[in-house]
């Protein structure tokens, strides 16, 4: 265990620092100036060549490339992310600021998704081909298909501007938290009722439940002990990736429904070429992504008795 | 590791569900902005698309400069009560205000202006000119340049440039050189809450020296999405919209279903108008006929009728005549005149020889490309618009939206054929006249523009000038010159809308579009 | 009742594959299907809601919806389905040589999968189209370039367990070089399961397309693809909705047709598949 968290870990400050550096080339070689594009938004006007020359300088963007990664590590080593160039506050305070709401709408959303999708992708799988199993089936179905973002404003159009039950922006109370919550939670909720349900369903074909079943175990038991914990195994896979996605913020919902996330934030200083903002952001969210692959591998160590032994299977 | 079987499953549900009303009861736990508001105290909410310390409208809410502008483009007093001129232009004596204090007490005399302006002059266009300054008494600053340097009162009172701040403001204190840390200025309002992305609240600043502000309270909400903004203005949930952005965040297709709603809804002009840039240094734009033919072509009546419910003016001049040197004199004007564009097109070389409905000339169709950077505000409608009405002319021009950082490098470069842009406004030299600006041959950021030895050599006369009056004759010329050669198709002017809900009075526009004046308003 | 049926194995399949065939042929017989030019601007017929001259109404400027819908499928169904095969093709390949060869070339190409499933693809699309211009074959670029992962991982999957299964002994003892094996062995066992998988990418790459457009990083105005479309309705979503209720309809159904595509393959191929599929 000891030695696979450690290979774990090295490959993981390994995947960070190449994916951070990645996307600091990536934006370093597309056209647009920092300098430029801060300037003109923040003053309105055209910036003038000496503006942004003072600009590039204060900012030390004038250096080489390789200059600029070293820096950066060099920051990085001492536990510091840099400044932001449109904000000029510290990365990790304007990541930290913001992430808080983008946690609780992917906890939410996803909590949600899951306690209501299993159970009934679970229900389905016990009675398939039952008219039960055909609605959800249907729903589901359909419920993938929709795109989120248009999801999300149709609910906005309905529930907010046609009834005015519940706001359409903003951040602040359970009402906010509401409607991107649902945009998010329907498409999870859909794959994840087809998926709970499909792994189900093979498991309950498998041998050793029709064993179970023929040794007179209750049906409850079987389902909801043994089968269900082999069947989580894929479906873990996905929720991992599900939640990684949208704890890196789910960028149209919240820019759709103004909520204060990183999502939205990481986006603009695409924009705006703010390097540092890029960089370390990109560094947290791989990390988070590695985390949850983390996470998601401990528990297939208690799912499936077979990979304690075999390692990575 | 043994598994106790029975207990899992339960904790995990049980985690699950406790997981769930966690986070949706941290929502609840942030400031509930929600909170009713104490009846007596009189607030104005007002809904932002950007965040309050990000955008200038909001600096220009608690700093102010040492001069102001009007709308024509005058300098006007403000903590500068009046100030003298040298006849070489080179001497500048302000006479400060008496009796105005900063946010935090300390008291706006020569020093801290002294302060405040070195502090200025280390980002700003002019510092590069200045040679000392000097503080014969305690209400007296005198700025001495090396050379006239003629735009700068304009970049004095621009809040971007030039925001009056306090010494305790910058980290390190009282350095020159610090960082703007808090907002400590001199204006009407202070800063008293500040929440990133979601809202500030300021309070009225009972010291002010001059108007003050009617209400106790205005709250800056942070909403970027501007249907969301029209939406939380019609629920009441926000008071004002579309005056803390410079350029109209509301729709002007909203208009009038916002007066419809009972909103009202107000629109100011600055002068800025939304022009198609030519690229006048190649082909097929290097022709003034062809510039002009295409000016001729394009109904702008129909276009803002159509477009914009009639909501803006067209415009038929590079910028607005009516700023201080502006382009009044001009009497040419690029109205509708298709024909007269065929004619001139065909003048130029220009027929359909193959019938295809395309012009062509030496075996090449008349086929361009219009780079819009996106964001432009309603360039996408304007530019699908321009598309037919060119068709109808027989000109084919193609569309190319690139994300503004891509967009703006390649107008930097002068790659491009036509390009949408807006003209400049104030706080400073409006429509881009200025040395070393748009159309003078030295700028650096617009080498495709129309340039011309006759026109540097004015436009360098202008400004080196301290004479007005000589200045005004002389930008009479450069704009004759200019509307002659035609560099550029201008379409609208971009007006300023806010709207506002019925329990708000007294909204007075500014003299800039990144001004705000909020001492008349009062609420119910 | 047939709807219900409808997810039955077979069922879904038909339904599906009549689905996508109703689309293929709009996007096919697009210009003798559709009213109007789909590219006619008439700024006095602007914002019409649906009635006896305009189907589907008409948008910002008084375009015709209807036809710009059916000329919609050829860019989001095309687009789709060059962007999935590619990534199949890709993705296969290097999987395969992945399970087959093990070692040192399966973790190096693992660790690239894990890097590229750790990159925000927002990054990379708008670098690409940042950097060479918005156009289909960059839009094409961008998605391929992070897309082919998916099929990787599953590829090594099941190259691991057919490895398991003794064919490959077999015919390496019988004299097979590698890329032989690879060829003949590995391929053709794993293209149906990955047939069902590609199926469903080609769902889910027409929302990613539709979601490039509507942030602008996709196709552009005036192209009608049903993103964009939507991006440019969103303006009138308070006042004139019918502009994005139909575009987004169109991309609801022809994701939903795939879906169905792919279940129903699903459910009628190999058994096995959807084992394998699952890990």
């Amino acid at each position: 265990m000891k030695r696979l968290l450690i290979q774990r870990l090295v490959s993981a400050v390994f995947v960070m620092l190449i994916a951070s550096f990645l996307s600091f080339s990536l934006l370093f070689s597309a056209p647009g100036n920092p300098a430029e594009t801060i300037l003109r938004q923040q003053s309105g006007l055209d910036p003038t060549y000496d503006e942004i020359e003072l600009f590039m300088k204060r900012h030390d963007l004038n250096r080489p490339f390789l200059v600029q990664c070293l820096q950066w590590l060099y920051l990085l080593t001492h536990g510091k992310l840099g400044v932001s160039l449109r904000t000029g506050e510290p990365v990790l305070e304007e990541f930290t600021a913001r992430f808080g709401a983008t946690f609780q709408l992917a906890v939410a959303a996803m909590a949600l998704s899951v306690i209501i999708g299993l159970p009934i992708g679970v229900f389905a799988a016990t009675k398939p081909n039952s008219l039960f199993d055909h609605i959800i089936r249907v729903v589901s179905l359909a419920g993938v298909s929709i795109p989120e973002f248009w999801l999300g404003l149709m609910l906005m159009l309905c529930f907010s501007l046609a009834l005015g039950w519940l706001p359409c922006f903003g951040h602040g109370t359970v009402r906010h938290l509401v409607l991107p919550m649902i945009t998010l939670a329907v498409g999870i909720t859909a794959s994840l009722m087809r998926f709970v349900r499909t792994s189900m369903l093979e498991v309950l074909n498998l041998d050793y439940i029709k064993t179970a079943k023929a040794k007179g175990l209750r049906e409850v038991v079987i389902v909801w002990k043994h089968a269900l914990k082999n069947a989580l195994i894929p479906v873990v896979t996905i929720l991992g990736t599900q939640l990684g996605h949208l704890l890196a913020g789910a960028v149209i919902v919240e820019t759709v429904f103004s909520w204060p996330g990183i999502g939205k934030f990481f986006v603009d200083s695409i924009y705006a070429r703010d390097y540092p903002v890029i960089q370390g952001f990109v560094l947290i969210i791989a990390a988070i992504y590695v985390l949850v692959n983390l996470l998601v591998d401990i528990l297939y160590v208690y799912l499936d008795p077979r990979v304690r032994y075999e390692g990575r299977s | 590791m043994q598994l106790k079987m029975k207990g899992y499953l339960r904790t995990v549900t049980i985690a699950l569900i406790s997981l769930f009303l966690i986070s949706v009861a941290a929502g609840c736990a942030k400031t509930g902005d929600q909170a009713p508001v104490d009846r007596k105290e009189k607030v104005l909410r007002l809904g932002a698309v950007y965040d309050f310390k990000e955008a200038t409208e909001g600096k220009n809410l608690i700093f102010e400069r040492l001069v102001g502008v009007d709308r024509e483009g005058n300098p006007v007093p403000q903590l500068a009560e009046s100030w003298d001129v040298s006849e070489d232009g080179k001497t500048y004596t302000f006479h400060l205000r008496k009796g105005v204090k900063f946010h935090n007490g300390t008291v706006f005399d020569a020093s801290a202006a002294k302060f405040a302006f070195q502090w200025i002059a280390n980002n700003a266009p002019f510092g590069n000119y200045v040679e000392k300054i000097e503080t014969p008494d305690d209400n007296t600053l005198k700025v001495y340049f090396k050379e006239y340097y003629a735009p700068f009162l304009l970049d004095l009172a621009s809040g971007w440039t030039s925001p009056v701040i306090c010494p305790e403001a910058v980290e390190p204190v009282g350095s020159v050189d610090g960082k703007l840390t808090k907002f400590i200025g001199t204006g009407p309002f202070k800063l008293v809450d500040y929440e990133k992305d979601k809202q500030a609240v300021l309070v009225r600043n009972d010291e002010y020296w001059g108007n003050k502000p009617k209400v106790d309270k205005v709250i800056w909400k942070t909403i970027p999405d501007p249907h969301a903004q029209i939406v939380a203005l019609k629920a009441g949930e926000i008071d004002m919209i579309g005056i803390t952005e410079h350029h109209s965040s509301i729709p002007y297709v909203e208009v009038p279903g916002l007066r419809k709603a009972g909103i009202k809804v107000e629109e100011t002009s600055y002068g800025r108008y939304q022009v198609l840039e030519f690229n006048c240094q190649k082909e097929p734009f290097n022709d003034k006929k062809v510039r002009l033919a295409l000016n001729l072509a394009i109904d702008r009546e129909k276009m803002v009728k159509e477009l914009f419910g009639g909501l803006p003016e067209p415009a038929y001049t590079i910028t607005a005549p009516w700023f201080k040197y502006g382009p009044s004199n001009v009497k040419q004007k690029y109205g509708y005149d298709p024909e007269k564009a065929k004619q001139l097109l065909a003048e130029a070389g220009w027929r359909d020889t193959d019938g295809d409905g395309i012009l062509d000339k030496n075996g090449k169709p008349f086929v361009f490309e219009l780079l819009i950077p996106a964001g432009e505000a309603n360039a996408d409608a304007v530019a699908v618009f321009v598309q037919s009405e060119l068709k109808k002319i027989g000109v084919q021009m193609k569309l190319l939206t690139l994300e503004s950082g891509a967009a703006w490098d390649r107008s930097g470069k002068g790659e491009y054929d036509m390009f949408v842009h807006h003209s400049g406004c104030l706080p400073s030299i409006p429509g881009g006249i200025g040395i070393g600006q748009k159309y003078h041959s030295k700028s650096k950021s617009w080498p495709a523009a129309y340039h011309a030895q006759e026109l540097d050599r004015l436009i360098e006369k202008a400004w080196s000038t301290p004479d007005e009056s000589e200045r005004k004759k002389i930008c009479d010329e450069i704009w004759e010159i200019l509307h002659q050669e035609v560099p550029c198709i201008p379409l609208y002017d971009i007006v300023k809308v806010v709207a506002y809900r019925d329990n708000v009075s007294g909204f007075k526009p500014a003299p800039t579009m990144f001004d705000m004046e909020l001492q008349h308003i009062e609420v119910k | 009742m047939y709807i219900l049926e409808v997810t039955r194995g077979k069922k879904m399949l038909l339904t599906g594959s009549i689905l996508i065939f109703g689309f293929m042929a709009l996007a096919v017989f697009a210009p003798f299907i559709a009213p109007y030019d789909p590219d006619d601007v008439k700024v006095e017929k602007r914002l019409l809601p649906p009635g006896e001259h305009h189907l589907m109404g008409t948008d910002g400027f008084g375009r015709d919806i209807f036809s710009r819908v059916v000329f919609g499928t050829r860019y989001s169904l095309f687009l789709a389905l060059v962007v999935v095969s590619i990534n199949l093709l890709l993705g296969l390949m290097v999987g395969s040589i992945a399970g087959y060869f093990g070692g040192l070339i399966d973790e190096l190409i693992m660790r690239i999968v894990d890097i590229l499933l750790a990159f925000p693809n927002i990054i990379l699309a708008l670098c690409i189209v940042g950097v060479l211009g918005p156009s289909i074959q960059n839009l094409i670029l961008a998605l391929v370039a992070l897309g082919w992962v998916g099929y990787t991982r599953v590829s090594r999957g099941l190259v691991l367990s057919i490895k398991e299964q003794g064919f490959i002994g077999a015919a390496k003892a019988l004299g097979g070089s590698n890329m032989y094996i690879i060829m003949r062995h590995i391929i053709p066992n794993a293209f149906p399961p990955l047939l069902v998988l590609a199926t469903l990418h080609v769902s889910h790459t027409i929302l990613s397309i539709a979601a490039l457009s509507f942030l602008g990083l996709g196709v552009q105005a005036p192209t009608p693809e049903w993103g964009a479309m939507l991006s440019e309705g969103k303006q009138f979503i308070f006042t004139h909705p019918h502009v994005m209720i139909f575009p987004g309809v169109a991309i609801t159904l022809s994701v939903l047709s795939f879906n169905l595509l792919g279940e129903g393959l699903r459910d009628v191929l190999d058994p096995r598949a959807r084992e394998v599929l699952n890990v």
